[in-house]
């Protein structure tokens, strides 16, 4: 039931990206990344801030065998450069998360960062230049420390991971109501990974002599240890169009759905997923 | 009802069949659905699945089925079928509950909102060999002093009398430090931590560095490090290094099987120590760090995750010996007469 709520905040990008099939022949063209490919002397950069509400959903086995969800709030920083050819991204998200398991009182918290640095480059076009596909890299560092608030020594956990892969993104450019819009869709999935959990049932942290040391948690792993699906379709949307015909520095806003599943599986398996609604302002200076 | 609108409007122009983009953003709002496929729902909050999740993880991480000699399966087969969906919440509690009894651990407990299950055997079956009134009355007196967390008095202007009574009472620096100069010129010191139930380890730490020389080995700890009854990571080394003002005379240490868990590794510790005598009776042990669980009816459940054990490697999950075995007899009692703290008492009097 919750995940039909979920998915239905959004319904609303079909008819919206399917809508964009009716852009005919407008000349008039955002800032678009996807110029990149053109965009030879224009060194753009565009800064992205905004606030992120969703849901979350966790099943930490250190903690508990009990799933728990609730609500997710995050801070999200993305900032674009525009280099001959390539597109440079860096994103650093902050959040924090208060879960319950819907059965007993209860309840775990949730605090941590994510911080992303990519390079695209432009693969192709189609629907005449209209839609633009771009691929690259990029490396993920993140941190979540977790408080199992009714548990006895297994009160806290954590996992910290710096993970490789690829990633990929699709634009596309469609105008409605006499506006012009921008689809973006984001898809990563790290291929190695170096990362830590705490360990299998132990009550003591990393940070004493008889508990280990840290680089004794440190695991190297693919997707057999540590699986990570990031997701995020974008829709940016310019501001006062009508009043100013050419629309370069001009500022846009961004409206993102993003799905992260994140796994880990030893020593204990660590489930996580995410829904939320991004809104934020982009800059372009 | 979004849909029919706009293919209406747009039916001249629309097609679905040619926007890779729709189908990308379809694909991947699919691809989300998944996250309920790999994200298993929590169990049915009914008996049977509340009994099978307790089974299930104390079978998967309590440390002592190979040192106790337990068969865990064969206990699935006794309790399980004890297990009736129709049970009152009572009933489930009380089968749970003789099951967790069988580990034979003071680190184990069921928790519900009316009862917690719990083995008590390591000291209910024992000489209590301290008597609260009788120490209070007949020997602190009314002119001890109380530096929290501990109680001290000077005996026979010789003897200095520490009592710590739990491990949950944090210990500062400062008043160690001034206790420890306090006693300094005494013949030797009395730690008295008979019916200490222990608390945070970090205290251990604490109160035993006043008493060691030099970095001592003080035992090892392992972790349950997998599913497994034997999967175990390496045994850690524990030292212990002097820190502030320590003492350098004779130690005795009070027990009495009513000392568990972190009191049990502070008495570990302390046996390990040259100038240290353990008098009274064995503790109670509790060698292992309780972790916890929950349940879907809300009740949580806590059991040992670990093994601490001597420098010899040896457990001392069921206690730790004392060096000279005194009972405080029923007719010491009767008699108001703290048995073991007397015979402390004499033995630094040598």
């Amino acid at each position: 039931m919750h995940f039909l709520l979920r998915s239905a905040l959004w319904l609303p990008f079909i008819p919206l990206a399917a809508w964009a099939q009716t852009d005919s022949s407008h000349t008039v063209r955002p800032p678009a990344l996807e110029d990149i490919r053109y965009d030879t002397i224009n060194r753009s950069r565009y800064r992205i801030r905004g606030t992120a509400i969703g849901a979350l959903t966790l099943k930490d086995q250190f903690l508990s065998p009990l799933k728990y969800s609730g609500m997710y709030l995050s801070m999200d920083r993305t900032a674009y450069r525009q280099l001959p050819g390539k597109l440079r991204k860096t994103r650093l998200i902050t959040h924090s998360t208060g879960l319950s398991n819907g059965l007993n009182d209860n309840s775990l918290l949730q605090t941590g960062f994510e911080y992303n640095y990519a390079w695209f480059f432009p693969v192709g076009r189609v629907n005449a230049g209209k839609t633009s596909f771009y691929a690259g890299a990029m490396a993920t560092g993140l941190f979540n420390l977790k408080i199992h608030l009714g548990n006895v020594n297994n009160v806290l956990s954590y996992d910290v991971a710096v993970s490789l892969g690829p990633v990929g993104m699709a634009q596309r450019r469609f105008r409605l109501f006499r506006r012009t819009f921008m689809l973006t869709e984001e898809l990563s999935l790290p291929v190695v990974s170096v990362m830590a959990r705490p360990p299998y049932a132990w009550p003591l942290p990393y940070f004493s002599e008889e508990g280990g040391r840290f680089t004794d948690a440190l695991q190297v792993g693919s997707w057999n240890r540590f699986m990570r699906i990031q997701n995020q379709v974008s829709l940016d949307f310019y501001l006062k169009q009508k009043k100013r015909r050419k629309l370069v520095g001009l500022n846009a806003y961004r409206l993102t759905y993003q799905w992260n599943y994140q796994q880990m599986n030893r020593p204990n398996k660590l489930q996580t997923g995410m829904h939320s609604l991004f809104l934020g302002r982009i800059i372009k200076f | 009802m979004t849909f029919l609108l706009i293919r209406t409007t747009m039916k001249t122009r629309f097609s679905w069949s040619c926007s890779p983009m729709v189908l990308l953003v379809s694909l991947v709002i699919g691809l989300s659905a998944c996250e309920q496929a790999l994200i298993k729902p929590n169990p049915a909050n009914k008996p049977v699945e509340n009994f099978d999740l307790l089974w299930k993880t104390v079978d998967e991480k309590y440390s002592y089925f190979t040192y106790k000699n337990i068969d865990w399966k064969a206990l699935y087969g006794k309790y399980r079928p004890r297990i009736k969906d129709d049970m009152s919440e009572e009933e489930l509690f009380r089968v749970m509950g003789d099951m967790l009894y069988e580990l034979k651990d003071g680190h184990v407990n069921l928790v519900s909102p009316f009862d917690v299950s719990r083995n008590w055997e390591w000291y209910l079956g024992y000489p209590a060999n301290f008597n609260e009134t009788i120490l209070e009355r007949n020997y602190l007196g009314s002119d001890y002093q109380i530096a929290r967390p501990f109680q001290t008095k000077l005996f026979n202007d010789s003897v200095g009398y520490i009592r710590y009574s739990s491990f949950l009472s944090l210990i500062s620096e400062e008043v160690l430090d001034r206790l420890i100069k306090k006693y300094a010129n005494t013949s030797g010191i009395i730690i008295d931590i008979r019916d200490n139930t222990g608390g945070a380890i970090a205290m251990v730490n604490v109160l035993a560095a006043r008493f060691v020389e030099k970095k001592t080995l003080m035992g090892y700890n392992r972790y349950k490090a997998g599913p497994g009854h034997n999967d175990f990571t390496k045994a850690y080394p524990k030292h212990l290094e002097p820190k502030g003002t320590s003492y350098k005379g004779k130690v005795v240490v009070l027990t009495n099987r009513k000392v568990y868990s972190a009191a049990n590794e502070f008495a570990a510790y302390m046996a390990e120590l040259p100038n240290v005598t353990l008098i009274g009776d064995q503790t109670g042990g509790g060698g292992g760090a309780p972790i916890s669980g929950e349940l879907m009816n809300g009740w949580t459940f806590r059991f040992s995750a670990n093994q601490l054990l001597n420098p010899r490697m040896e457990q001392i999950e069921f206690g730790v010996p004392a060096d000279i075995k005194v009972d405080i007899s029923p007719a010491d009692e009767a008699a108001g007469k703290d048995t073991i703290l007397e015979t402390a008492l004499q033995f630094l009097a040598q």
